[in-house]
């Protein structure tokens, strides 16, 4: 008999690998979208079980060698406090998007293609879980190709609701490959210098050297990975690839794509910089603290201003998620406790605030059959509770007391404190008022204007669809008051960084 | 006992009231006011309730500080009466926004951190934004987004202030930074303005934020832009709470600080300069708010017990009054729909109740002898003179006396008086009546009864003696006669040259509203633009110069900032942030 | 001399018109009134002592005259300075 409990961190990703796959004989009809919901609630299920027994355990992380092979030869899956968390988000998100696809996939993608469409959407999520939970640089390597292809995939999708999703597709493609090679480059450089692939033998071989600070490989493997990792977390400039498939995509895998994809990518950047290369390389020896913060402002301030201009509320959303992922890198490139906690707890805060509106603009494309600020109007008395959901989200998104978005500007406007750095404060507040206007736009439309055209005749959400909303929301707004776990959860893991561990 | 705020009965009440609905949200919101009432006077004395929050912190939910009981026992009234007055009214979302925004107000008073201050504070903000927007026109809206930029915009300079004074308490080893207790400035906060750290500006950044919510100008423009928007009901409630929290708020934190003197005595006479020249009724009451907080600041400014006691005292009285005043004209705008002097005139004919209670709060207002604000507002004049503060009691004076003029003679005088607009309106629906009334009395009663509302002010040693302070000496009396009833003549002399005008008068707000569209008009956009021009110049060769210069108009305003990226531009941009970072790393 | 003493009180009566139409009796019994009330009050300080704090403010009448100034004084400052340079039309933020 398999122990499960032995092998919790393999079967995060196994499981879903396997059921993936499977899922193309599921044939038409509700069966995928079943077997979907099963595949992902079991993951969350094993993600939940992987966090208790990692607090149970009172261990610094749970270490599993593949195969029984030694770390350094074969491939570790290594779960600590950090990346218990993000699994959790992502596989706690992916159920939720999952649970919530039904209705929405089968108005937006032909039914032959169920199917197909779910098993890539579940492949992604694997993905995204396996790049989360290895321990070995290139094994994230070869699951970042896989999340990337399948979510090149699910944009693509989109295509019989609107052609212009293929060039979004063909563009993340292009940009999305560029970065991926730009971080392989970077891995493959860094195995030359330290002969290893695992991510804690390459820091101790790292640490080991004594010219470091001015080992040109190095410096080259650094660069390619911070430009390659900031491409794939869509850290502004380098965003150009994002309004577009967030916008075009299929209603739920911009939910999916907004909470996941790009957090993913932070978590990465983390393990890298932090964990790698340490904190004494990456923002001491190197000033790319100060390029990543100036990177962080530039788009808190322009994906903001771009945000307020857009008239498709998804892209609204998009630019603002380039905002948000703004304050995280800001958080985290403070390398002191409350910036990255804060950036961890508002990877979070955004997927479950940003996941939750993506979804409640998904059943405004079911009901009335577009995303335009003009569908939208009206939709306050047409559709009051996802509406209402929209709005909380919003609130979320301005950083108002009492939703989860205040407990992470209160986390990083303390780390900017705590770093001297009067500037980024200011900056993290003004891209609240900037917020308030894209979302005072929203408001705008949904309460202060008269229904008009095919908005006069939707009516409210399905329960299948406000069910999975307001889990989402109900989570950004409960977080927002009760933040013990999700502030204490991110305190710890900032700390566990910070201490250098990979 | 009651183990948690009171407030929260009020705020989670109100969330309630959507889902009962009908006739039971309409008894909901007449009970959960007076059931706050209650439990605010069952709260025992030694109250500590504290809450974990965010893991390391400690949120102290309820505590008695002095001046809680006067507060939070005006705000459950003011909540009652203003919802009796709302009663008939069908907006949905008005009512329980109010409730939250009411609630929130009592949580503050009863607020023991300075975090739990600030979240009651922000939600207090949210409420106040959804009664502004609920006056469901269109300049309600636009009104209702500046209102809640400037709130946010203030809310955002107290956090920083916040943040920077904890930073500065935990670098000085105190180990609960959050508690009130160090957030008490006083007249020290500002002693030696040398810059050593951040912890030395946060009192300042504080200040700040509550002055913008005490409408204080320059920052207080917002007052009379949003309050005269909101409905007749919703007005009513916004008069009370906003600016009387912050009056709460810096009497806790900035009791004696000198500044708030000269800050007071400029509010009292701007209110009434304003009023003066102002056209539309519930604007000229706007103003007068500003006028009779100005009083309340400067008394906090004294800093005396006896003026503080004044400060508290008047801040009751007047929350009544101007409700009472505010639901006189919020009346006569439901029953006419008119709202400018210029269009109203007349109205004693046909509506006797809503005038005498107009004229009972105008009166009030104006600190008549047998009036609530006339054994409130002279113990802070009372104080100054006995501080020896000339220029504060001369101005204070002159205060009292331009009070009548431009609210307790000059609101009743255009719109029940004057000329005949042959408008012939009946009195309001028996539930406005009926809070009207209740107020008036109050105004009276408590003129005449004051010894229950001395009894509960925050510093009861203040005399010294048994006797808190006693307002009916015949000299008192007498003066305060002369003083309002010779400036009473003179509003009578100068009526022609007061004759009403279809004008407004500009205020910092035109900063904001039309300066700074303006600027970015005609100065930044074309600045922006032409970088935009500059940067198409520099990167995109191949169209060339002149191209670029002799575009069309309409192109040349698509902010090339904005634009989408091509594919190949972005791959430059890829390969220059990937140089950056090398030339950085071989750099240093 | 006498037209333009004529035209002080034309102005004065101008805001009463409507009520003097209507019920000059009760308009005239006002005035009366209020400037006999008004007397009395000034001539009162002849028997009740303020006391001063400043100096000047136990002066008898200066309650009477410091009320009847500052608001003439606002008045004035409001409707010619303050009024002259930043009043204007009412739909000035409409347009």
């Amino acid at each position: 008999m398999l122990d499960i409990q032995a092998n919790l961190p393999v079967l995060v990703v196994v499981l879903p690998l396997l059921g993936g796959i499977l899922t193309t004989f599921t044939g038409r009809g509700l069966l995928p979208w079943a077997w979907a919901v099963a595949v992902t609630g079991t993951t969350f299920a094993l993600t939940l079980r992987l966090m208790a027994t990692l607090l149970e355990s009172g261990a610094p992380y749970i270490s599993y060698e593949l195969g029984n092979w030694p770390a350094w030869w074969g491939i570790e899956y290594r779960v600590d406090l950090l990346n218990a968390f993000i699994l959790l988000v992502v596989a706690g998100v992916g159920f939720v998007t999952t649970l919530y696809a039904r209705l929405s996939v089968r108005k937006e993608i032909p039914e032959d293609r169920h199917n197909f469409f779910y098993a890539v959407w579940i492949l992604a999520i694997t993905g995204l879980l396996g790049i989360t939970v290895t321990g070995d640089a290139f094994n994230v390597y070869v699951l970042l190709e896989i999340s990337s292809l399948t979510v090149y995939a699910l944009i693509a999708m989109g295509k019989d609701a609107d052609r212009r999703a293929l060039t979004a597709a063909l563009r993340y493609l292009i940009l999305g490959s560029v970065g991926a090679s730009f971080i392989l480059l970077g891995i493959g450089y860094l195995m030359m210098v330290t002969g290893t692939l695992n991510m804690e033998d390459m820091h101790n071989q790292l640490l080991r050297m004594a010219d470091l600070n001015e080992h040109r490989t190095v410096l080259v493997a650094f660069a390619f990975l911070v430009v390659g990792l900031s491409l794939k977390m869509a850290l502004y400039p380098l965003h150009m690839w994002l309004p577009k498939a967030y916008t075009y995509a299929p209603s739920a895998v911009s939910a999916l794509l907004a909470a996941t994809a790009t957090k993913v990518g932070v978590y990465m950047a983390f393990r890298f910089l932090f964990g790698i290369f340490g904190v004494g390389f990456s923002f001491y020896a190197m000033p790319s603290h100060l390029i990543l913060l100036a990177m962080a402002s530039l788009g808190i301030v322009f994906s903001s201003l771009s945000a307020i201009r857009q008239t498709n509320a998804k892209s609204l959303l998009a630019y603002s998620s380039v905002g948000q992922i703004g304050y995280i890198v800001a958080g985290f490139s403070l390398a002191n406790p409350n910036g990255v906690a804060g950036s961890i707890v508002h990877i979070f805060n955004h997927a479950v605030t940003k996941g939750g509106m993506f979804m409640a603009l998904g059943a405004v494309a079911y009901r009335v059959g577009g995303t335009d600020l003009r569908d939208l109007r009206g939709l306050g008395k047409k559709m009051p509770l996802t509406m209402a959901a929209l709005a909380l989200g919003g609130l979320g998104l301005i950083g108002m007391p009492l939703t989860a978005g205040f407990v992470s500007k209160w986390y990083l406007v303390k780390g900017a404190f705590d770093a001297g750095m009067w500037g980024l404060a200011v900056v993290v507040l003004f891209g609240s008022l900037l917020a308030l206007v894209y979302v005072w736009r929203l408001i705008e439309a949904i309460y202060f204007q008269e229904p008009e055209g095919r908005s006069a005749e939707a009516t409210e959400a399905p329960l299948s669809m406000l069910i999975p909303i307001w889990i989402l929301i109900g989570m950004s707004l409960y977080f927002g008051v009760d933040a013990t776990f999700t502030g204490e959860t991110a305190m710890r893991a900032a700390n566990g960084l910070l201490g250098g561990a990979p | 006992m009651i183990e948690f705020p009171p407030g929260l009965i009020l705020v989670l009440g109100a969330l309630l009231m959507p889902v009962v609905g009908g006739m039971g949200s309409r008894v909901l919101s007449l009970l959960l006011p007076l059931a706050t009432l209650a439990a605010v006077w069952m709260v025992p004395d030694g109250a500590h309730v504290t809450m974990p929050f965010m893991g390391d912190m400690e949120l102290t939910l309820v505590q008695w500080n002095p001046p809680t009981r006067v507060f939070a026992t005006i705000f459950s009234l003011m909540a009652f009466g203003g919802a009796l007055f709302a009663f008939n009214q069908d907006r949905k979302i008005e009512l329980p926004a109010a409730f939250v925004y009411a609630g929130s107000a009592i949580c503050v008073t009863f607020a023991g951190d300075i975090l739990t201050l600030f979240l009651f504070w922000e939600l207090m903000a949210v409420g106040s934004t959804i009664v502004v927007f609920s006056g469901n026109t269109e300049a309600a809206g636009r009104s209702g987004l500046r209102y809640a930029a400037v709130h946010f915009l203030g809310g955002a300079i107290m956090m920083a202030g916040i943040i920077a004074h904890v930073f500065a308490l935990k670098a000085g080893g105190i180990e609960h930074p959050l508690l009130l207790k160090y957030f008490q400035f006083g007249p020290g906060g500002f002693d030696g303005l040398a810059f050593n750290g951040a912890g030395d500006i946060a009192p300042f950044l504080i200040l700040i934020g509550i002055l913008i919510n005490a409408a204080t100008p320059p920052f207080g423009s917002w007052l009379a832009d949003a309050y005269p928007e909101a409905s007749e009901s919703g007005t009513v409630f916004l008069s009370a709470f906003t600016t009387k929290t912050s009056v709460f708020v810096l009497m806790l934190l900035f009791a004696g600080t000198e500044v708030l003197i000269y800050a007071g005595l400029m509010m009292a006479v701007y209110g009434i300069v304003y009023a003066i020249l102002e056209n539309d009724m519930r604007r000229i009451l706007a103003y007068s708010i500003v006028n009779q907080v100005g009083f309340m600041v400067c008394g906090i400014g004294i800093g005396t017990e006896m003026a503080l006691n004044g400060a508290a005292a008047h801040a009751f009285a007047h929350i009544i009054y101007k409700a009472l005043l505010l639901m006189s004209a919020g009346s006569v705008l439901y029953m006419t729909g008119k709202r400018k002097c210029t269009d109203l005139g007349g109205l004693y004919h046909t509506m006797p109740v809503t005038m005498w209670c107009g004229i009972i709060g105008a009166l009030a207002i104006s600190s008549f002898p047998w009036t609530s604000g006339f054994i409130s507002k002279s113990m802070i004049s009372q104080s100054a003179a006995d501080n020896h503060l000339m220029l504060a009691w001369f101005v204070l004076t002159a205060a009292s006396a331009g009070v009548f003029l431009h609210a307790g003679i000059k609101f009743p005088w255009f719109v029940f008086f004057q000329k005949d607009s042959g408008l012939r309106p009946p009195d309001p629906p028996w539930n406005m009546k009926a809070a009207m009334i209740f107020f008036a009395f109050l105004c009276i009663a408590l003129g005449i009864w004051y010894e229950p509302l001395y009894a509960i002010l925050p510093y009861q040693n203040a005399a010294g003696g048994d006797k808190l302070y006693e307002p009916y000496t015949i000299s008192h009396v007498i003066s305060q006669l002369q003083l309002l009833l010779w400036s009473g003549l003179a509003f009578f002399l100068l009526l022609p040259v007061l004759k009403r005008t279809l004008t407004i008068t500009l205020d910092f707000d035109w900063f904001y509203r039309t300066f700074a569209p303006g600027l970015w008009r005609h100065v930044l956009r074309p600045i922006v633009v032409v970088m935009g021009w500059t940067r198409d110049v520099l990167v995109d060769e191949s169209k060339g110069f002149a191209r670029a210069m002799t575009r069309a108009d309409a192109e040349a305003s698509r902010l090339s900032l904005f634009r989408e990226w091509s594919l190949g531009s972005a791959m430059v941009l890829i390969t220059f942030m990937l140089f950056v970072y090398l030339v950085v790393g071989f750099w240093t | 001399m006498s037209e333009h003493k004529q035209g002080v009180v034309d102005a004065l009566r101008e805001p009463w018109r409507s009520m003097l139409d209507e019920n000059p009796r009760a308009v005239r019994g006002f005035w009366v009134g209020s400037l006999v009330v008004l007397l009395l009050l000034a001539f009162a300080d002849v028997v009740v002592h303020h006391h001063e704090h400043f100096g000047i403010d136990g002066t008898p009448g200066f309650y009477s005259l410091y009320g009847l100034g500052a608001c003439v004084v606002m008045v004035l400052f409001s409707k010619f300075v303050v009024g002259l340079v930043l009043k204007r039309r009412d739909t000035y933020y409409d347009d």
